[in-house]
């Protein structure tokens, strides 16, 4: 039996320290996850709560099929979408007008030097509309058919959000690497 | 453009693929109680579950005993009723117009043809001969005096002799339980059972060592079972003592073991890790196997730690997460029974101690089904005391033979290990079944 399945088990007994097991093992990526969802650390915190608490919820019906991580993955981020589907309305997408023209060139395509934790804060940056659909369509791989049903909008919607969204992150990664450059060169 | 904006797309996933951010340190503690929470109405439905299920079937053996023993005093009354029929007849009938001086019995002679019907008198005629007699009022035949001279003879002097009544014959169709061969149980009583155990301690919670080992400690579910010998003193109080076999263990979480350890390090002599318990310290007597603790409690300890030895990279075989720790005794009980309800279905109090021999003593890794040894807790007590106090429900079956159904609390006088915590007194519940036989 791995180790994996071991730690399953015990969960499902109740047995206190394979629950903390399991969470300890995954909280750290999934946290990660909750962050690339969410606008603030508050809102990510809660999801991961949220999230894990449906996880040991739901261990039950997980049948050791595929990757047990995609799995609780799953769970993570439509715990984040019910948060977004219950908050959408208080959050204004923002004109891509209205967003600040960086200080960046937009052709340049060196990322190189760009570190995850810069990745991460770009996104989080993102109006919330784009950054959900920018994470389900690039980062999980759902099809706009499916991020329409998820997020409650037409295909075209979510078509249109996800180019918004490259144009900002292009401009704002272009930014960056700007200005590592400027600090580099003097 | 396209090309350029699908690129931005693989930058994100690629670069955040493996990334990891420590959560606040608190998610945890608001985590467990909720799942806890959740968890403890369905133990609690399953221990309400169980308790309604006792009971009815308590209430259920109650009631059917009950009902057996009023079925079996109808019964009687029934067959006694049919066993008076002729009596019946004996003033009902009509008297035959003639009636044969001979043919008539003095009333006491009667009742011995009743109950001798078949050594004296054919059953045809020593019916017409009751018919006869009962076809008589006692005042008229008194009155006349003519035909008829019961003289000293009196109906209402029907005497059954009780040692002729004792001596009456299936043939006479009375049918009555055939009582005379039946000898009542002695005293003496043997039964065998066996029960499910769950096991804990109490304990100082202000101990830190103490509750930080603890809390990585489950109890496993344990069995206990054996033969017991019991003495009837008097009717309600009983005395008991037998042997017993339990079996009892505890499940020491976060604790990965892996075999094949002894390719990199061979000692000779002295135990590669020591495992901090509750009951004291586990010491591994398989060089084979590599411990270490998940949780970082510092459970294990050993020269060759996580930052000197690497499981993983050493492509070590992983067992388990888990050590399972576990004793057997071999139990001397002495206990007293006193019967509170006394029907088919009877009730006992029961009340004893037990002195427990230790006859095993190992710790394990489960593997693939099979166990893996690792090695055995260190400074156990050989003997130990335990007080226990049950209440017995005891279903007769027959009047030799009964089923027993015996949920029991345990209390450990002295604790297992002599190196244990200070006020550390485990404890047990069982429920146990079985069969008593009495001679």
């Amino acid at each position: 039996m791995s180790e994996i399945k071991n730690i399953i088990n015990g969960c499902l007994k109740g047995h206190r320290r394979d629950q903390e097991l399991l969470y300890r093992r995954y909280a750290a990526k999934l946290y990660t996850v909750c962050l690339q969802y969410s606008g603030n650390d508050e809102e990510a915190r809660d999801v991961l709560q949220e999230g894990f608490i449906k996880i040991f919820e739901n261990l039950v019906h997980y049948k050791h099929e595929g990757s047990f991580e995609g799995w609780i993955r799953r769970i993570i981020v439509n715990t984040a979408l019910e948060k977004y589907r219950s908050r959408h309305n208080l959050y204004r997408v923002d004109d891509i007008d209205d967003i600040p023209e960086p200080d960046a060139d937009p052709d340049n395509e060196d990322y190189s030097g760009l570190e995850a934790g810069d990745l991460l804060g770009i996104i989080r940056e993102l109006p919330p509309k784009y950054r959900m659909v920018f994470n389900l369509f690039a980062i999980e791989g759902y099809s706009h058919k499916e991020i329409s049903k998820m997020i409650n909008i037409s295909e075209g919607t979510s078509k249109s959000n996800l180019s918004r969204a490259r144009v900002i992150l292009q401009r704002r990664v272009g930014s960056y690497t700007g200005l590592r450059k400027k600090i580099l060169n003097g | 453009m396209d090309d350029r904006r699908a690129n931005i797309d693989l930058v994100f996933r690629n670069g955040l693929k493996d990334y990891e951010v420590l959560p606040p340190q608190d998610v945890w503690n608001d985590i467990h109680p909720v799942i806890r929470k959740k968890q403890k109405p369905l133990i609690l439905f399953r221990v309400a579950a169980i308790t309604a299920v006792v009971l009815s079937l308590g209430i259920l053996a109650y009631r059917l005993s009950n009902e057996i023993s009023s079925n079996i005093d109808n019964h009687l009354v029934t067959q006694n009723t049919e066993s008076v029929v002729p009596a019946t007849d004996l003033t009902s009938a009509n008297i035959p117009a003639q009636v044969s001086v001979q043919d008539r019995v003095p009333v006491n002679d009667i009742s011995r043809q009743i109950i001798h019907p078949v050594n004296t008198v054919a059953t045809d005629n020593l019916k017409t001969t009751v018919q006869d007699f009962s076809a008589l009022s006692t005042k008229e035949k008194l009155d006349n005096n003519e035909d008829i001279n019961l003289g000293k003879y009196d109906l209402m002097a029907i005497n059954y002799d009780p040692a002729d009544y004792m001596n009456i014959d299936e043939s006479t169709n009375l049918n009555t339980p055939d009582n005379t061969n039946r000898k009542e149980p002695g005293r003496w009583s043997i039964s065998a059972l066996i029960s499910p155990t769950y096991q804990s301690r109490f304990g100082d919670s202000d101990n830190e060592a103490f509750s930080t080992l603890m809390d990585q400690e489950e109890a496993m579910i344990s069995y206990s079972g054996g033969l017991a010998l019991s003495y009837k003193i008097n009717k309600r109080l009983s005395i008991q003592s037998g042997v017993y076999y339990s079996s009892i263990g505890k499940q020491l979480s976060g604790i990965s073991a892996y075999s094949g350890f002894g390719d990199h390090f061979y000692t000779k002599g002295n135990p590669n890790f020591e495992v901090l318990t509750t009951n004291g310290s586990v010491y591994t007597a398989n060089n084979d196997i590599f411990l270490s603790d998940n949780m970082g409690a510092d459970r294990v300890r050993s020269d060759f730690n996580n930052n000197v030895f690497d499981p993983e990279k050493a492509a070590l075989t992983y067992i388990d997460n888990s050590l399972h720790q576990n004793f057997s005794f071999l139990e001397l009980p002495v206990t007293v029974r006193y019967k509170v309800i006394d029907k088919t279905l009877d009730f006992n109090i029961i009340g004893g101690i037990s002195s427990n021999l230790l006859v095993n003593n190992s710790v394990y890794a489960s593997s693939e089904g099979g166990k893996l040894q690792v090695g055995k807790t260190e400074g156990l007590n050989i003997l130990t005391f335990s007080s226990s106090l049950g209440m017995g429900m005891e279903y007769n079956i027959s009047s030799n033979f009964s089923i027993n159904l015996e949920p029991t609390f345990r209390y450990f006088i002295n604790p297992f290990s002599n190196i244990s915590y200070p006020g550390v007194h485990p404890y047990s519940f069982g429920v146990f079944s079985g069969i008593s036989y009495k001679f």
